[in-house]
């Protein structure tokens, strides 16, 4: 009797659906006004209750747990951590909308400016200056936490990078040996000859043995060392994009694209992060991968042997600044227990909270000073302490990548773009990029 | 039926104690009670949100604080950003790749299986197994059957001499690959559907048909589709609704970084309200999406007089 | 209107019927073409989930060998003894089937409830309303998903199974319009007859037509059971605590930010997915014979 589904009578529907939508409309608003309570954590211990947020693997959860128990005997407090395991920011969204999101939580580094904007979460300069904090801003690398700033230049340290991941070249000394390549990227590094002309040599070698040599995405981790390979700049001082200004920036790119055009270098495209280069290394089927440290806990159990090498630099011998991927913790502008979640922040981060949170089969890299043992735990891989080394002089991700949502969804689609496009050029490349910093501010 | 009439008197009390009620008031407030419940329901978590959302779609709100009214500005945005008229077409590429794909497969599927005898039930797992099969396994299949370069599909066509497609790099093979997975997760439910629909035609039509002298092909023609039309209609009714709220091959297969070329508008309200935080804009496309099914449906429903068969 | 009797019994008939007929050598040939194009395809289809199963007893580096391998050469329980470390899968197994027999149960309850209203009672507004169901199939869920959360948090049921059950169990515009053409398709007669016996409209639902809707049930059931036990994102949005996480929250954990623990993670999704198919495989006959009516009208 399908006849009679949408047939007569639309205005009588019509009516119909507006007088239901209109009584609901009235039982809608004092939902939305109550939006400010409610809070999910209840209270007992005797400093009340206190909780985070964080995205997370079981082993991650399993540890942040034992954080959690271990921070409450310390801060006396009831700690509770939420795992989120899927789309964290719609979670986290739909609980800052409905006021119920915990007292501290991961911000990503493409959300910061819209979360500072929107001022959901507060200023810790206050915390940090005061005294009572277990670290101090300078206890950081300073380009770690640039992003973790207004966008606009104005004052505040609006969120601290938890650990960070340097962008480092992965090697299978196999696929190297059978490609005819005598000396590993670590050994040309320790000898002073891992340079930009070494890693293309090495490509070339590999991609004659019918493998693959370097698999790149469009994600800025992949792509932005190569502006600073040479020992040109990303940004300035103040994080204003100048790339497209610096020549040897351009050489960078110049390079990078030659290497997509031989061949030498695959464009991934826009697959899951480094999916299809972890898949493909862990395959035997690649060189080179170029992931953090987080590779270190699926190389567990392989057959072949690895190591790290940083990304090459003009003299040989150098390490270069290249990018360093870090999510940071944010206090809740509306937390319930601010005291308390300001001290779970301070010891979350300090270098026992980050030395607790990652010995022992860490998948990070400290993201304070004078942890090196960290990264180096076990000699695996055998030049860890590089890890650290990269960290030092990397940078995260440019405030004017990120400084605008719009800017940071539309960035990867535009890259995507221009890599894919063999007419692209590094002079092309980087007006269309700064074209798109400019036109979204 | 003993049941019923076993209490004949005390539903008899039952009607006289509501002599004073109208038939037809009696009946409204009887559908009530039966309504109950989904009204419930429908008004708290549905019409509500519902009504939210369409506030929001005249509104600019990023998520937190007041929203300020914005007119049809939301709407007039969506319209004109050339990313969304690229999702529109992605979609109803892949719609019209995806939908007749299952149901030609399905049906063909489930008339062959109509005669493989006690096998069926075997064949039939094994086309729901990809029901089942969870959408993290299903990417990381895929994933490795769409990468030319270890795929063993491309080293098969390679041996034929056919070089396969980069299928989710290259900008005109990216949706198909969508619809293919689309296809051969969809296709054990629309077996079951067809098969279902099949047997309850039953031999004697087809029998009678034999008789007249038709062969199998004008069987199939002029009984076995007429007479599965109510099917046809129904599955086309909720698979372009399926199809074209498509987003999690998307997600899983591409995480929030997919190419222009791969995304649909799902994708993209989900995009613009939680990466953009534009949530007024988000719901704007939203409505329209709903509007233009709306639109779709009611077509369908107006000319399936025209092809659909009842068997009355 | 074909009642339910008829369709049994030309299944019956139609089941029976190969038999009935001798195999010529040419039908012979025939039918072995068919039986190999079709297992073939079914073997296709099945390839992925036996993958899935498969990988879940192998080494990390079999997973992503060159070239790819069916079967484990070395056979591990790894993955299973990762998953099962890594996340409480019993717990999860409890919360995911409680879930889902409960929304199952209520729902088809309250759906067919209201499509005996649709169906059977005249009333004004009734085609409107109905259009309303049917219009909030075509909602995407993420346009709704913020507004509910505030809701939710307004009953206080965030970090609650109830904000899972009760919408689901409440709400099923699917349910109502599939239960509706089925109950349409029961000849008015048998009513009419229990009405002169003076029953009233609840007994009829509930002694007369609920019965008869036996079949229709069982296959709208799974569909419910299977939607549910799927669910990832209202679970994902509306619980907090792991104690309360259902099956594809945990194996979700095993895919990591940056990278997946691929062993664990194949262990995980064949723990979720198993209990499904071999569901099916016993049930199979009971929902093909419960979908024989649906879209028969629409």
């Amino acid at each position: 009797m399908s006849d009679s589904l949408f047939s007569r009578s639309v205005d009588r529907r019509a009516v119909l659906r507006t007088g239901m939508l209109g009584a609901l409309g009235l039982a809608a608003t004092p939902a939305l006004a109550a939006c400010g309570g409610g809070s999910a954590s209840g209270g007992s211990g005797a400093g009340g209750s206190v909780s985070w947020a964080a995205w997370a693997n079981p082993g991650e959860g399993e540890r942040y747990k034992q954080f959690a128990t271990e921070l409450g005997k310390k801060i006396n407090a009831k700690v509770n951590f939420q795992a989120v395991v899927g789309d964290y920011q719609a979670k986290m969204l739909s609980q800052l909308a409905g006021g119920a999101a915990p007292d501290a939580f991961y911000v990503g580094d493409a959300d910061m400016a819209k979360m500072i904007d929107a001022k959901q979460i507060s200023d810790l300069t206050e915390y940090l200056n005061g005294g009572k904090a277990p670290i101090k801003l300078e206890d950081f690398p300073e380009d770690l936490y640039q992003w973790c700033k207004p966008a606009d230049g104005s004052a505040g340290i609006f969120g601290i990078p938890v650990d960070c991941n340097p962008s480092v070249l992965w090697f299978n000394k196999d696929v190297l040996s059978a490609a005819g390549v005598s000396q590993d990227p670590s050994q040309l590094f320790e000898a002073g000859r891992w340079t930009p002309d070494a890693l293309e040599d090495l490509l070339g070698k590999v991609r004659a043995s019918g493998k693959k040599g370097l698999i790149l995405a469009n994600w800025w981790f992949n792509w932005c060392w190569a502006t600073t390979m040479f020992g040109g700049q990303l940004t300035d001082g103040s994080g204003k994009l100048v790339f497209a200004d610096d020549p040897k920036a351009q050489q960078g790119l110049e390079w990078l694209l030659a290497q997509f055009k031989s061949g030498n270098i695959t464009y991934a495209g826009s697959l899951p992060k480094g999916q299809s280069g972890d898949a493909l290394f862990l395959a035997g089927q690649l060189a080179l991968n170029n992931v953090g440290r987080w590779a270190l806990p699926t190389l567990k159990d392989v057959k072949f042997g690895y190591d790290i090498a940083p990304v090459p630099s003009p003299s040989g011998k150098d390490i270069v600044p290249v990018p360093v991927a870090t999510a940071a913790i944010a206090l809740n502008a509306k937390a319930k227990n601010r005291e308390k979640a300001l001290e779970l922040i301070g010891n979350y981060v300090s270098r026992d909270g980050q030395k607790f949170r990652l010995s022992g089969g860490g998948n990070a890299v400290p993201s304070i000073k004078g942890l090196d043992e960290i990264a180096t735990e076990g000699g695996v891989p055998v030049h860890g302490q590089w890890f650290n080394d990269v960290v030092a002089k990397g940078y995260a991700i440019p405030r004017a990548f990120v400084g605008n949502s719009k800017t940071a969804t539309e960035l990867p689609l535009l890259v995507d773009k221009l890599f894919k496009d063999s007419s692209t050029t590094a002079a092309s490349f980087s007006s269309a990029v700064t074209r798109l910093v400019e036109s979204t501010k | 039926m003993s049941t019923l009439t076993a209490a004949p008197t005390q539903a008899r009390v039952a009607q006289s104690s509501g002599r004073g009620l109208s038939r037809r008031r009696k009946d409204t407030i009887a559908a009530l009670v039966f309504l109950s419940p989904q009204l419930v329901g429908l008004a708290a978590f549905m019409v509500g949100p519902l009504v939210f959302a369409l506030v929001l779609a005249f509104s600019d709100w990023d998520g937190f604080g007041a929203a300020t009214f914005a007119g049809f500005g939301n709407f007039a945005d969506v319209l004109s950003n050339p990313r969304i008229q690229r999702s529109v077409l992605n979609t109803v590429w892949f719609t019209a790749l995806q939908v007749p794909g299952l149901m030609i497969s399905s049906f063909v599927f489930a008339v062959l299986m109509q005669k493989a005898g006690k096998m069926t039930s075997v064949y039939r797992l094994c086309f729901v197994a990809p029901v089942v099969t969870s959408s993290v396994a299903v990417a990381a299949i895929w994933l490795w059957l769409f990468n030319p370069d270890i795929s063993p599909l491309s080293s098969a066509l390679r041996s034929i001499g056919i070089q396969s497609p980069d299928w989710l790099q290259d900008p005109n093979f990216v949706i198909p690959a969508f619809a293919i997975v689309a296809i051969w997760q969809g296709l054990g439910y629309q077996l079951v559907m067809f098969m279902a629909g099949l047997q309850s035609i039953g031999s004697s039509f087809l029998e009678a048909a034999e008789l007249d002298g038709c062969s199998g092909w004008q069987k199939l023609v002029h009984v076995t589709i007429p007479l599965l039309s109510p099917t046809i209609l129904f599955l086309s009714i909720t698979s372009i609704i399926g199809s074209f709220q498509i987003f999690d091959y998307i997600y899983v297969f591409m995480d929030s970084n997919a190419p222009e070329a791969a995304r649909t508008i799902v994708y993209e309200i989900v995009q613009i309200a939680f990466r953009e935080f534009n949530f007024g804009q988000a719901s704007a496309l939203a409505f329209l999406l709903l509007l233009s099914l709306l639109g779709i449906t009611a077509l369908q429903l107006a000319v399936q007089k025209r092809w659909v068969h009842y068997a009355e | 209107m074909s009642t339910s009797t008829t369709i049994r019994n030309s299944r019956r008939s139609a089941s029976e019927d190969p038999k009935r007929r001798g195999l010529h050598p040419r039908r012979l040939a025939g039918r072995t073409i068919l039986h190999v194009a079709l297992a073939a395809c079914a073997i296709l289809m099945a390839l992925p989930f036996l993958w899935m199963l498969l990988s879940s007893f192998k080494p990390l580096t079999e997973i992503f060998a060159q070239p790819p391998a069916l079967f484990p050469l070395e056979w591990t329980t790894e993955g299973y003894e990762k998953a099962f470390a890594g996340a409480d899968f019993v717990r999860g197994f409890w919360n995911s089937t409680y879930i889902a027999v409960t929304v199952t149960a209520v729902s088809l309850l309250t759906s067919s409830m209201a499509a005996y209203a649709f169906a059977r009672i005249e009333f004004r507004g009734s085609k409107p309303l109905f259009m309303v169901f049917l219009a909030t199939m075509m909602v995407p869920a993420q346009l709704t998903i913020i507004p509910l959360y505030i809701i939710m948090g307004w009953l206080g049921w965030v970090d609650t199974h109830a904000a899972l059950i009760v919408p689901a169990a409440l709400f099923n515009a699917f349910g109502v319009f599939l239960m509706r053409q089925y109950v349409k398709g029961i000849p008015k007669e048998l009513e009419e007859a229990a009405e002169l016996d003076g029953a009233s409209r609840f007994r009829i639902f509930t002694t007369l037509i609920l019965p008869l809707l036996r079949t229709p049930l069982t296959a709208l059931g799974i569909f419910t059971f299977l939607g549910q036990w799927n669910n990832f994102f209202g679970p994902l949005i509306f619980l907090n605590s792991d104690a309360n996480f259902t099956l594809p929250l945990l194996v979700n954990q095993f895919k990591g930010q940056y990278g997946a623990d691929w062993t664990a993670l194949m262990a995980a999704t064949t723990l979720a997915a198993a209990p499904l198919l071999i569901m099916f495989g016993i049930a199979q006959r009971q929902i093909v014979e419960g979908i024989a009516l649906s879209g028969s009208k629409s």
